[in-house]
């Protein structure tokens, strides 16, 4: 446990370069390069997929797995368990009738702890269903690792980007990225889907409120039927869920070549539009590159472009081009506008939305949970049921006593002083 | 913030303030009298605290927890709801109100450097288990935090600066408690938090910086229960492991928002 702790300490406390936005991350890669290549090296995600950190788990797995043995045995060995105890008699009473400690035993079973007597001293213990709690929770740890190691074998993540019109089938070759493959399940069920329409609902802050995107959803089977994907309600279908994961524009681009008067792009680009990154894409025919900032509703003031809402009202782009020359040119249009940068005369034929849907599948969440609930129980029973131990003896005309738990001591001198009267009635 | 929650804030920390004010009297110049004052006090800044969360939670049409000022108000409000329980259980547990207090101070405050303004909720926050994740991660860090309040306590004793050694007794029972239920606690929002990002980002396990860091604070919560009920670690060693255990749950909980993570938004 130290040894995980350390490690992920290591990889928590730098940037995680797959998680910084990709403005974010370009600006770290140009002004701190070497607190990048760290941070990449030694991620968190990049240490937990090492096999020498997948070694220290397996080490807990197998401590673990010997202690609930060890844990199960003891149950099984004896119902009246004794600690090690201390050893402070007190009087409870002064004995004047024929009480015997078969009496007192009658009385401590009914109260639900298990006894015996050996040598003139009955000793008397509660705890058993706390034990059996502490084997729960040890094997619901297991569980809940068997439930990691499911979802690493059998478990499936990728993602697929839709643009808008497009239909795309989920076979192996349309995604763009895929993150985990089952090693021993067969590929994604075949279906299509195709993106029909994207919304972003914005309250009167700005802030978004609802991303949702509809799609016509077509299975093997060629059934159809719409669908709507959105944050927190992903579309379900065969054990695989599909996910809403990011969303941008794709404007079909045509740039004019003024001098030669011919197109030497026109083609969908699809742009990330996260705060104020500028996306970009390359035109090979005339070695130039493009940088794109996209503004859903754009307003100019004193000549420079700016973010109005996040509604699609009028949008506009500002562009920074480098030709092939190294020579940059920088100016803003709305969509409707054609607007000429150097030799070149930009335009924009349409505005789509591309979304990026996240196909996952993981069987190892069921068993994990399992194992998480197993832990809980385990862990409330072992807290309620601690560990505790009488011993009484008749010495003379007294009834002594002495009682330890392992933990919780202040709480069983209140159950003992309950006992203590209740003995004193009996008597 | 409007007037009136801005209104309650403020009385509910002026509170908070004059009741620690009041225990650093008791243990700097060892005066008893004022101790049984400080939990009606603090019960009254409470009250107020209280009226300051309910206003913004009407104002804002859902329970405070967004990251930054609202996590803020409702964990510290969590924190001291457990302390002032605690004492009216236990009569030593206003004692514990000497780190309560000023680590609730601390996290109010670095919620209020967060900006207190009105937001919505976010699409990705508008899921069933965001009660369940949240409410259980502010018990969790609510008892984790008063544990290391009783701890504090503890040691104070131990070295001789405040009370006697009487004073000590039942204090690793409800140590060992707290830390046992903010376990629970933190497993249940650990294991409702993995069934929502299963959901929401496909994946239940991402090892973001803020999961990893809750993860660190549950092998660290695990190892101190282990040491304390397997090998025995109870009393002076016991109360300091849990102290330093609350340095996981201090960067878990004032980290989130500092570094880029799945938690801080999604698209």
């Amino acid at each position: 446990m130290s040894g995980i702790i350390f490690i992920l300490f290591l990889g928590v406390i730098l940037p995680e370069p797959s998680l910084l936005t990709p403005e974010k991350a370009m600006k770290l890669v140009s002004q701190h390069p070497r607190i990048y290549w760290i941070s990449r090296k030694l991620s968190v995600q990049n240490i937990t997929s090492s096999w020498f950190f997948q070694l220290i788990p397996m080490f807990l797995f197998f401590s673990i797995f010997l202690c609930t043995l060890k844990r199960i045995k003891e149950f099984l060995k004896t119902k009246n368990r004794i600690i090690v105890p201390g050893n402070s008699w007190e009087k409870i009473v002064e004995l004047t009738g024929s009480i015997t400690l078969k009496h007192i035993t009658a009385y401590l079973e009914k109260s639900g702890w298990f006894t015996a007597v050996s040598n003139n001293i009955l000793s008397a213990s509660k705890g058993r269903i706390g034990f059996l709690g502490s084997i729960v929770f040890h094997a619901g740890m297991l569980i809940a690792f068997a439930g990691f190691i499911t979802s690493s074998l059998y478990g499936f993540r990728g993602s697929i980007l839709f643009v808008q019109g497009h239909r795309t089938g989920l076979a192996e070759s349309g995604f763009i990225r895929i993150l985990k493959k089952p090693r021993f399940n067969p590929a994604v069920p075949e279906f299509f889907l195709t993106l029909e329409h994207y919304a972003a609902t914005f309250d009167s802050r700005g802030t978004p409120v609802e991303y949702s995107s509809s799609f016509i959803f077509e299975d093997e089977d060629l059934n159809i039927r719409p669908v709507k994907i959105a944050i927190n309600q992903p579309l379900k279908y065969k054990g695989f869920q599909a996910t809403l994961q990011r969303h941008g524009v794709t404007p079909y681009f045509i740039i004019r070549d003024r001098e030669r008067d011919r197109i030497i792009f026109d083609a969908d680009v699809n742009l990330i539009t996260e705060g104020d990154f500028f996306d970009m894409f390359n035109v090979d025919a005339a070695g130039m590159t493009v940088y794109a900032k996209f503004f859903p509703e754009m307003g100019i003031r004193d000549g420079t472009p700016f973010l109005v809402s996040r509604e699609w009202r009028r949008p506009g782009f500002l562009l920074e081009v480098k030709d092939k020359n190294n020579k940059k040119f920088r100016e803003f249009f709305y969509a409707d506008e054609v607007k000429t940068l150097g030799e070149f005369m930009f335009s924009v034929k349409d505005i789509k939305h591309w979304v990026e849907i996240e196909v996952s599948k993981d069987s190892g969440i069921r068993i994990f949970i399992t194992g998480f609930i197993l832990i809980i129980a385990g862990l409330m029973v072992r807290f309620i049921d601690y560990d505790r131990n009488l011993f009484i003896k008749i010495e003379g005309d007294n009834l002594l006593l002495y009682g330890c738990a392992r933990y919780f001591n202040e709480t069983f001198r209140s159950e003992i002083d309950a006992l203590k009267n209740g003995i004193r009635k009996i008597i | 913030m409007n007037f009136f929650e801005t209104f309650f804030f403020w009385i509910g920390v002026f509170f908070y303030i004059l009741s620690f004010i009041l225990l650093l009297i008791f243990v700097i110049f060892k005066k008893e009298k004022v101790s049984p004052l400080v939990i009606y006090i603090t019960s009254a800044g409470f009250i107020f605290h209280t009226c300051s969360g309910v206003i913004r939670w009407i104002a804002t049409s859902h329970p405070p927890v967004l990251a930054g000022y609202e996590n803020s108000l409702a964990g510290a409000w969590f924190v001291i709801l457990i302390a002032i329980l605690l004492s009216f259980r236990y009569r030593v547990a206003r004692y514990f109100l000497l780190l309560v207090l000023p680590f609730s101070l601390l996290m109010l405050g670095n919620g209020l450097m967060h900006g207190s303004s009105y937001e919505s909720l976010s699409p990705s926050f508008k899921s069933p288990w965001l009660a369940v994740h949240v409410l259980f991660a502010w018990l969790a860090y609510g008892s984790f935090a008063v544990a290391s309040g009783v701890s504090v306590y503890y040691i104070l004793i131990h070295s001789g600066v405040v009370g006697n050694e009487d004073r000590k007794r039942g204090l690793d029972d409800i140590n060992l408690r707290l830390i046992g239920f903010g376990f629970i606690a933190h497993t249940v929002m650990v294991g409702a938090g993995a069934i929502w990002a299963y959901g929401l980002w496909g994946s239940y396990w991402s090892w973001d910086p803020v999961e990893t860091w809750s993860l660190i604070t549950w092998f660290a919560y695990g190892l101190n229960i282990h040491l304390q009920l397997t090998m025995g670690w109870r009393g002076l060693r016991g109360a300091i492991v849990t102290v330093l255990c609350l340095g996981t749950v201090i960067i878990t909980y004032f980290g989130l928002g500092l570094i880029p993570d799945l938690h801080a938004g999604l698209l």
